[in-house]
């Protein structure tokens, strides 16, 4: 018999039972769980194992993306799985107070992130810009008479990039990163993801004040001149935000 | 105007780089395939060192090794 489970994507306030209309993981019926005023939104699986398939992970956020308009959303990490509906009716129980209290810090603020990315133009500019030293590696790449010239050649042409990226990063993208801080309740700087990427920072903000912060977005990269591009998304549950520990559930 | 938008990111790697291990977590209920994930995320996470670092940011601006 196959292994059933319930796969959980968050906690919303919501005493009523309901079923939605959008499909879940393995286009599984979602639903909620009800403890007093509070909800589990869940689907069955019979899953032993959620892959990390595009198509599970766009399960998991378009549903999260539905509950997100009409609720404040606690999200669950991808992957949440309980073995069956008393367990999940156990942790409502067990972290009702903290849950509740989670929700209402929360209630009517949502989470955005924002990247920047150097533009390889622009930097290119600037260091032809500062001195005639790029120009003279290329050169010398093209001559070079062994793989060892090359990449020694290559990696002194890199370490010039490294010197403005490095500029860059504590003249711009913290002052990005500040000015936007100013505009939020909560902010965080993620890892940074890959070469280009000057900032990787998640920002909570009330719902209401989204179009005043992404024209404060609009007004930086202008101010820029194309130095940087911006990658702006949202609104999303606030993952980044929810600091609670959940307690183990109780047999 | 060099701002992108979106409503959701676009990568997975992107994607699952928020909602792993981020939101809320009860780790006797994690149930993700560990080994799709590493093949995942290696790309996004990796860290460089040294003269590979300074390859990469050669590279990211263009400049790569002749072909021979």
């Amino acid at each position: 018999m196959p292994l059933l489970g319930e796969y959980i994507y968050g906690i919303v306030e919501e005493a009523q039972y309901l079923k939605f209309n959008f499909p879940g993981i393995g286009s599984a019926d979602v639903y909620t769980i009800n403890h007093e005023r509070m909800a589990a939104v869940v689907s069955d699986t019979e899953l032993p194992e959620i892959d990390p398939t595009r198509k599970n992970v766009r399960a998991h956020t378009v549903v999260q993306e539905a509950l997100l308009k009409e609720y404040n959303l606690l999200p669950m990490g991808f992957g949440m799985v309980a073995t069956d509906r008393g367990e999940v009716r156990r942790l409502l129980e067990d972290n009702y107070d903290g849950l509740l209290g989670e929700l209402h810090r929360l209630a009517g603020k949502i989470e955005v992130e924002l990247k920047v990315f150097w533009e390889q133009e622009a930097v290119v500019k600037e260091l032809q810009g500062e001195n005639a030293e790029l120009s003279r590696l290329k050169a010398k790449i093209n001559t070079a008479s062994s793989p060892v010239e090359v990449q020694n050649l290559l990696s002194t042409a890199g370490k010039l990039v490294e010197s403005i990226v490095r500029h860059w990063k504590t003249r711009y993208a913290e002052l990005v990163y500040a000015i936007l801080q100013e505009l939020s309740c909560e902010a965080k700087m993620n890892n940074p993801v890959g070469i280009k990427n000057l900032l990787n920072a998640s920002f909570l903000i009330e719902k209401s004040r989204e179009c005043e912060f992404k024209e404060q977005v609009y007004k930086l990269d202008a101010g820029f001149q194309g130095k940087m591009n911006f990658k702006y998304v949202g609104p999303l549950p606030p993952y980044n935000f929810v600091s609670l520990k959940l307690e183990p559930v109780k047999c | 105007m060099a701002v992108q938008t979106s409503m959701a990111s676009s990568g997975l790697a992107e994607v699952l780089d928020r909602i792993l291990d981020k939101g809320l977590v009860l780790d006797a209920w994690v149930r993700v395939s560990l080994l799709g994930l590493e093949i995942l995320t290696i790309e996004a996470r990796i860290v460089l060192a040294g003269v590979e670092t300074y390859l990469k940011y050669a590279e990211a601006i263009g400049l790569t090794a002749p072909a021979a």
